[in-house]
């Protein structure tokens, strides 16, 4: 059964018909028995005093002075055994529920960039909280982006208050499942637990339909910071699946070699759910690899992202798929700072990459320019024409007595932003590209889309919960 | 699916001395299932059985094409594939200004003389079609201009008549070492499947029977679906195989496809094209033949946005299904125009995915537990020997942008076009193709002028 709906949809899916592996089963062993011996030897630091007490506790090896946790071999696995291999990210409106099973991929937007171009001057500008509407609006008025994240980090309200206005915003501007990536600390998690339950009607109905899920960042190499890693166990215990996420850069904060990169972001990740599972025994969790290299030249992120990001993320799917985790795979990856050549050249070749390797259930995230420093809405809507192009190719062609004996002529989707017209009506109309034929379109989406808003008590409560964040300052 | 280890071999990366870079096959993707494929098959089968064809099975074993010099030959053995330039466009995108034009003779060599720079390509077909040389001179002229600037293997088109052909194959004798035509042809031909018959046939046969290789291109036209479409190209493609083998036994063949048409246009846009295109592939390969697609086409005018992803989505398809020849590049406008700048983009991301097949190396060394052990939580890894071992091996891009935003902006915002132009005008202007031995060009021209003093 195809995931991917014919009818003018609310959300179009991904289907997984291909396993492309690029690792042997005895490689990926390898990398995992490294992963391993890395938890068992090097450990994590985590800098909580609370999660360690719990985890000495839970059969870890704690050394509270250096606030190093190390993981025995059995207890990780042990652990790992215990994530539920899948589950369902709700939506405020259930018709677009989200199963995250293997059977289906979900595009989500990118996030938090802390500039945005403008879309009337095209200049790069700080973003603010209209940007923060406005790009949630247009991911929930585009059918190929499945849920929200929040996209940019708004410069215009108090930091402290920033998990609390995201929380708001992907629920109130829209009807998709939220992934909240923003969350900082225990008081933060406490406070976006609230306004979720306000929306989802109450804790026992927020844990029977988790509107909202959340992930956490490993500092790499191997660091979790004090407020995340409480976050991650606060948000569990309140029923939302809670994942983590590695961003090492290999040369910098993970080894130059595609292996290591591979050893050492998979200890850290396993290593943050290993510790959930300890403490919130079945929790749902997943994994996110987000691996990157260092330009040496410049001290930057690579910004021509190359074949080795590919690799990379081919390689975790594997593993994920090893550990039966769901996976958010970071796809769309970009060092153009325009929607230009290279930015279609790296989104087409990593996003096809990540549909091949058959297993991304969160496929993250379109709409960021110069390694997600930047947010474009011109973007999503271009990425949203790839995605849906790579869609149909993952239908493959069907070769049945119906389809050969079809009697009217094969109707083909083209992506509206592509070249369709004539020469002359080309040249007449100023060359224009795929990106103005976009820009025009997400005028169009800002000037029409209504998302269906919340109850206006329910909006009364969750304001008044930030007013109320606000204050703590 | 067959895990892309089972094909990592350094050595699949080029010909020897790096001369011609390889795209290593990956791991053999299949868009049809098993049960497909085998339905799609048989009503091939039926279909040219209807017309007393019988369903041909084999190729091109053992084929190499031959450069002018042996660094250039290209082994076409199911473990790599190679790029090329195929299709003449009539418009070239001049290079300074990105104005379209009719292209001429010096386009021609100009194009091939990049491609004879660029150890990305492969195989140097005619990138444009000269207009500015008389119609009935001009295939000869054309293929002389191509081997006057590259030393790599050239494709041409098979000719409309057996005499052009018969010229064809003297000019390739005169090419020949010792290793003969079979073993060494210099240059292939392409021929349009559709209707291959009459004089157009007799020239291929010509050829064939000489031994040089012999493409025969589809250009699937969209019908009642996508399975009647590929049927239909697959058809036309096999049936033209089946006369050429009914001919010359031994004849070395290989299919092409070029993008889907609709009507009079031809669309790169979309998934359907793809979609084609893979599968022609696995079909080719079932049935024994090597295959060449045009997986850098692009729809789009100029190399934007459209063309980046047309060409990423086509090179991603090309290391997952694996074509012998990866065709059409710097094509653009659906093949209407030759862009030298889309040239080398197109390298580029020829070049993007060439390491993707090559997979993962996992061992004590790359695993780098020690080293991870050694640099512990919150340290890094700028200052590590293994680093230092290990830093060039990732890959690094010629036309991509890799400043700061505000050195970007200070620049004027330029775009890889602009990176790709600027290197262009300079292999133009200092690369020089080693040229024919004297006595060779003689004896090419002396061909082509006896030719056209019988067509006079």
């Amino acid at each position: 059964m195809s995931a991917v709906a014919t009818e003018t949809p609310r959300i179009r899916g991904l289907r997984h018909p291909f396993t492309i592996e690029v690792l042997t089963e005895d490689e990926l062993e390898r990398v995992h028995r490294a992963t391993l011996r890395v938890l068992e030897r090097v450990g994590l630091e985590v800098r909580s005093e609370r999660i360690r007490r719990e985890l000495a506790a839970a059969g870890a090896r704690v050394d509270d002075a250096a606030m190093r946790v190390r993981f025995p071999p059995e207890m990780v696995e042990e652990h790992l055994a215990l994530i539920p291999p899948s589950f369902v990210m709700c939506a405020r409106d259930p018709a677009l529920d989200l199963p995250i099973d293997g059977s289906a991929g979900w595009l989500s937007g990118d996030g938090t960039s802390a500039f945005v171009v403008d879309l009337e001057t095209g200049r790069r500008r700080p973003s603010t909280m209209r940007d923060l509407v406005e790009t949630t609006r247009v991911t929930d008025a585009v059918p190929e982006l499945a849920y929200q994240w929040p996209t940019v980090a708004p410069s215009d309200v108090p930091p402290h208050t920033q998990a609390a206005h995201y929380t708001y915003v992907m629920l109130a501007h829209s009807t998709k499942h939220a992934q909240h990536n923003e969350v900082y600390s225990r008081r933060d998690a406490q406070v976006v637990l609230e306004m979720a339950r306000v929306v989802a009607g109450g804790d026992r109905e927020l844990r029977e339909r988790p509107i909202v899920s959340t992930y956490q960042c490993c500092i790499s190499p191997l660091v979790y910071d004090e407020g995340p890693i409480e976050a991650a166990v606060e948000l569990a215990r309140g029923g939302l699946p809670s994942g983590f996420v590695a961003m090492g850069i290999g040369c910098a904060t993970a080894p130059a070699t595609l292996a290591g990169t591979l050893v050492s972001m998979n200890a850290e990740m396993v290593g943050g759910m290993t510790i959930l599972e300890a403490l919130v025994p079945g929790a749902v969790t997943f994994c996110g690899p987000y691996p990157t290299f260092m330009d040496l030249r410049t001290g930057d992120y690579r910004q021509d992202w190359g074949p080795e990001d590919t690799l990379l993320k081919l390689a975790f799917a594997q593993l994920a798929h090893r550990y039966r985790v769901p996976i958010n795979i970071m796809a769309l990856d970009t060092g153009a700072k325009t929607q230009d050549w290279q930015a279609g050249l790296q989104h087409a070749v990593s996003l096809f990459a990540v549909a091949a390797a058959g297993r991304a259930e969160m496929i993250t995230g379109t709409g960021t320019l110069h390694g997600a420093a930047v947010y474009d809405n011109v973007n999503v809507v271009l990425d949203a024409e790839l995605f849906r192009l790579i869609c149909e190719v993952c239908e493959g062609i069907p070769v049945t007595e119906e389809t050969l004996g079809r009697a009217e002529l094969e109707e083909v989707w083209l992506p509206p932003s592509f070249a369709l017209e004539p020469l002359e009506a080309w040249e007449r109309t100023g060359r224009p590209g795929a990106r103005e034929r976009a820009r025009e379109r997400v005028r169009e989406i800002l000037a029409t889309h209504e998302p269906e808003p919340l109850p206006e008590d329910v909006d009364r409560e969750l304001r008044r919960i930030i007013a109320a964040r606000e204050a703590e300052a | 699916m067959r895990p892309i280890d089972a094909v990592r071999d350094r050595a699949l990366a080029g010909t020897e001395g790096g001369r011609i870079l390889a795209l290593p096959h990956g791991p053999g993707l299949g868009i049809l299932s098993q049960g497909d494929l085998e339905r799609l098959v048989e009503r091939v089968r039926r279909a040219l059985a209807d017309r007393g064809l019988e369903l041909p099975s084999s190729g091109a074993p053992g084929l190499v094409l031959a450069g002018r010099e042996p660094a250039c030959d290209l082994p076409i053995d199911g473990r790599t594939g190679w790029l090329g330039l195929a299709w003449p466009a009539a418009e070239i995108v001049e290079l300074g200004t990105d104005a379209r034009r009719a292209a001429g003779i010096e386009d021609l060599e100009r194009a091939a003389l990049l491609a004879d720079a660029l150890p990305q390509v492969g195989v140097v077909g005619p990138a444009v079609r000269a207009l500015d040389v008389p119609e009935p001179v001009r295939p000869l002229r054309e293929l002389h201009a191509l081997l006057n600037r590259t030393t790599k293997h050239v494709l041409t088109e098979v000719p409309r008549d057996e005499a052009t052909a018969e010229a064809v194959v003297e000019i390739a004798r005169i090419l020949a070492t010792e290793e003969g035509l079979r073993g060494r042809p210099p240059l292939s031909a392409l021929a349009p499947a559709e209707g291959l018959q009459g004089e157009r046939l007799e020239a291929a046969v010509a050829l064939a029977r000489a031994g040089l290789p012999l493409g025969l291109v589809v250009e699937p036209a969209l019908a009642e679906s996508l399975a009647v479409t590929l049927a239909n190209a697959l058809e036309q493609a096999l049936g033209a195989a089946a006369r050429v083998l009914g001919r010359v036994p031994e004849a070395r063949l290989f299919l092409a496809a070029r993008v889907l048409r609709t009507g009079a246009h031809r669309v790169p846009a979309g998934s359907a094209a793809l979609r084609l295109q893979m599968a022609f592939v696995q079909v080719a390969h079932h049935l024994g033949f090597a295959a060449g697609v045009e997986a850098l086409a692009t729809g789009s005018r100029a190399s934007d946005w459209q063309a980046g992803a047309e060409g990423g989505l086509g090179m991603t398809a090309a290391w997952m299904t694996g074509p012998d020849l990866v065709l059409g590049a710097g094509l653009r406008d659906g093949g209407r125009t030759f862009s030298p700048v889309g040239l080398l983009l197109d390298t580029e991301a020829f070049d993007l995915v060439r390491p993707i097949p090559l997979g993962i190396a996992v061992d004590e060394e790359t695993l780098a537990v020690e080293v991870i052990e050694e640099v512990g939580p919150g340290g890094h890894f700028l200052g590590e020997p293994h680093t230092l071992r290990h830093m060039r091996e990732t890959w690094t891009s010629r036309f991509m942008d890799r400043d700061t935003w505000e050195t970007w902006e200070g620049k004027g915002r330029p775009e890889p076009p602009d990176h790709a132009r600027e290197r262009a005008a300079e292999l133009l202007s200092t690369h020089e193709p080693a040229p024919l031995p004297p006595d060779v060009d003689a004896r090419l021209r002396e061909v082509i002028a006896a030719h056209e003093r019988r067509g006079d």
